[in-house]
């Protein structure tokens, strides 16, 4: 492995925007998971559709902002309707009939988005984010790059904020950390599932939003990827650990970058992220921020 | 005899699935070990099979049961990583393994890429070429082989052991099982049908390819588990024959085909979580009630 700087520099950037991708989707599922500890794969569909919502209403309204308002309302009803209608009614079943659900869920939305908007890829172009690039050094870096980072970056503030500093993120810090005596202290416990639920999905929305013009186009299956690349971030950050999920998510990255670039020609692209974790659950049981039960 | 063969088809097909969906019962029913990466064992073995019938031309009726000892050393890797996983870690660690085979598959040409290895061939006995009713006999005796695998496991010390592990682990090891041993032999028993059955599925649908065995697929072997009844012996039989009848069935909403079974397995799983023929199910209650009415 040796590398220059300057491609050094570039794939650490390639490895970064990769995990801030891959943030965005783990942040909705930790919170999920901490609560309920439900594997939630269905959060990929609810990215898919707020991919496609937020690309329906730019074609008719040509407004970004409105855009990301309607994706946000669509995915957090959704959420809340998932989570009341499947997950709650079966929080005392073994874990993998919710997981098994939850599977069947988000092939259920890819199917719906394909039949309604078909099957193949559309373009997603917006206007007030143009494509052009910028040499620093000798790294390029595009302007939509640029935009895509810092959004995200204000969404895991104000998530921060949210969680640290309000009433309810709090009720939500003191329910994941144990469900049963935060319900003993006349906690709303379900008004702080609603929450989660809200919070995460929106986040999904804004991703899949970030991702389809960062990628300039929307597809069905979209969330494919995703789902199982978020599951193994959340996986490696220890299951429920916002941190965790935070820091795994650029660790997988970063990681997965380097990897593909020094040894891809040994194994499939898609093989080394499941690889990573793998090795690393060798190691370490839970997860790189879980606590040993 | 058009629609004869289309019976036919449908038969083996249940079979062949039948008999891996038996082996992840018996990971998952009986030693309650989670494995959401049952189809790249049939992926295993039938690749394996393939491979040795087309490029070593070596015999089917050989090629038969060293698939399904692969798939049972990769099933002991597997349960062997996963050792010190638990609940949601191994879950993730055998999707992670499903993940990672299919790319496998799609990637190293001797897996024929995209298209796969066609022109698997057909098993022959004294010359004679088994087709149709000839391999739906094939497939029948060897599932009637693996049942009675099951039943016996179900019913021996091997059974009580696995069932020990499921309901507590600790208690298990503190009465003297060996759990890890038999948390590998649980994946190792479950995986090596899967693998037998890829065999039989290779060198009936004569191609095999990578989109076979997939995650999803392997989400489709547990539905039928679970939805039979899992931990039960005729449960996954019957899930099995359920899950690939009903879009049979119908078949003029062929477009909407994984709407109608994603839908079916949602609502399913939400007021049977038991599965049909669980503990407590509704049939199960119905049957049991049935019974005790000719027993007075």
């Amino acid at each position: 492995m040796s590398f220059s700087i300057d491609v050094f520099l570039q794939l650490l950037l390639n490895g970064i925007l990769m995990g801030v991708i891959y943030m965005i989707i783990a942040l909705g599922l930790t919170m999920v998971y901490g609560l309920l500890r439900i594997l939630h794969i269905a959060h990929a569909g609810v990215y898919t559709l707020g991919a496609y919502i937020a690309f329906s209403t730019y074609v008719v309204t040509h407004n970004i902002f409105l855009a990301i308002i309607a994706a946000s309302i669509v995915c957090a009803i959704l959420g809340v309707i998932i989570e009341r209608s499947l997950y709650l009614p079966l929080l005392d079943k073994p874990a993998y009939i919710p997981l098994i659900i939850s599977i069947a869920v988000y092939l259920l939305l890819a199917e719906v988005i394909a039949q309604i908007w078909g099957h193949y890829p559309i373009g997603f172009h917006v206007e007030e984010i143009p494509r052009e690039s910028y040499e620093i050094g000798k790294v390029m870096i595009g302007f939509h790059q640029i935009i895509f980072l810092a959004v995200i970056t204000g969404f895991i503030l104000a998530l921060w904020l949210i969680i640290n500093k309000t009433k309810i993120g709090l009720a939500s810090r003191a329910a994941s950390q144990d469900f049963e005596m935060a319900m003993a202290m006349g906690e709303n416990v379900i008004k702080v599932i609603d929450f989660n639920f809200i919070i995460g999905s929106i986040l999904a929305g804004i991703g899949g939003l970030l991702v389809g013009i960062y990628y300039a186009k929307v597809f069905p299956y979209m969330g494919d990827i995703v789902a199982y690349k978020a599951l193994v971030v959340i996986v490696i950050g220890g299951l429920g650990s916002i941190a965790g999920a935070i820091i795994g998510a650029l660790i997988l990255g970063i990681a997965e970058t380097f990897l593909i670039a020094t040894l891809g020609y040994l194994l499939p692209r898609e093989a080394f992220a499941f690889i990573i974790m793998i090795i690393l659950l060798l190691f370490r049981p839970q997860g790189l921020f879980g606590k040993v039960e | 005899m058009q629609i004869g063969m289309y019976y036919i088809t449908l038969l083996i097909w249940i079979l062949i699935y039948a008999i891996a969906v038996m082996g992840l019962n018996i990971t998952m029913g009986y030693a309650g070990q989670v494995n959401l990466g049952q189809a790249a064992f049939i992926g295993i073995g039938a690749f394996t099979s393939a491979i040795l019938t087309m490029k070593f031309g070596i015999s089917f009726w050989i090629a038969l049961p060293l698939s399904g000892l692969i798939s049972f050393i990769a099933g002991m890797l597997l349960g062997a990583i996963s050792i010190r996983l638990k609940y949601d870690f191994l879950a993730m660690t055998t999707i992670g393994f499903n993940f990672i085979m299919v790319a496998i598959f799609l990637y190293y040409p001797i897996f024929g890429g995209s298209f796969g290895l066609l022109g698997v061939p057909r098993p022959r006995i004294f010359g004679y070429k088994l087709t149709g009713v000839t391999y739906l006999a094939l497939v029948f005796v060897i599932f009637l082989i693996c049942l009675l695998v099951n039943i016996w496991i179900e019913r021996s010390w091997l059974g009580l052991a696995f069932e020990a592990i499921r309901e507590d682990e600790d208690a298990a090891q503190t009465l003297g099982i060996d759990v890890k041993k038999f948390k590998v032999l649980a994946f190792a028993i479950g995986a090596g049908m899967a693998g037998i059955a890829g065999s039989l599925y290779a060198h009936f649908s004569m191609r095999v390819a990578y989109s076979d065995f997939t995650f999803a697929k392997s989400i489709e072997l547990l539905s039928m588990c679970i939805l039979g009844g899992l931990g039960t012996v005729y449960g996954p039989i019957i899930g099995t024959a359920l899950v690939i009848i009903l879009p049979e069935i119908f078949r003029p909403l062929r477009q909407y085909r994984l709407i109608m079974h994603t839908l079916i397995l949602i609502i399913l799983l939400r007021f049977q979580p038991q599965g049909l023929l669980g503990k407590g199910s509704y049939l199960e209650t119905k049957i049991k009630k049935w019974i005790g009415g000719f027993q007075k």
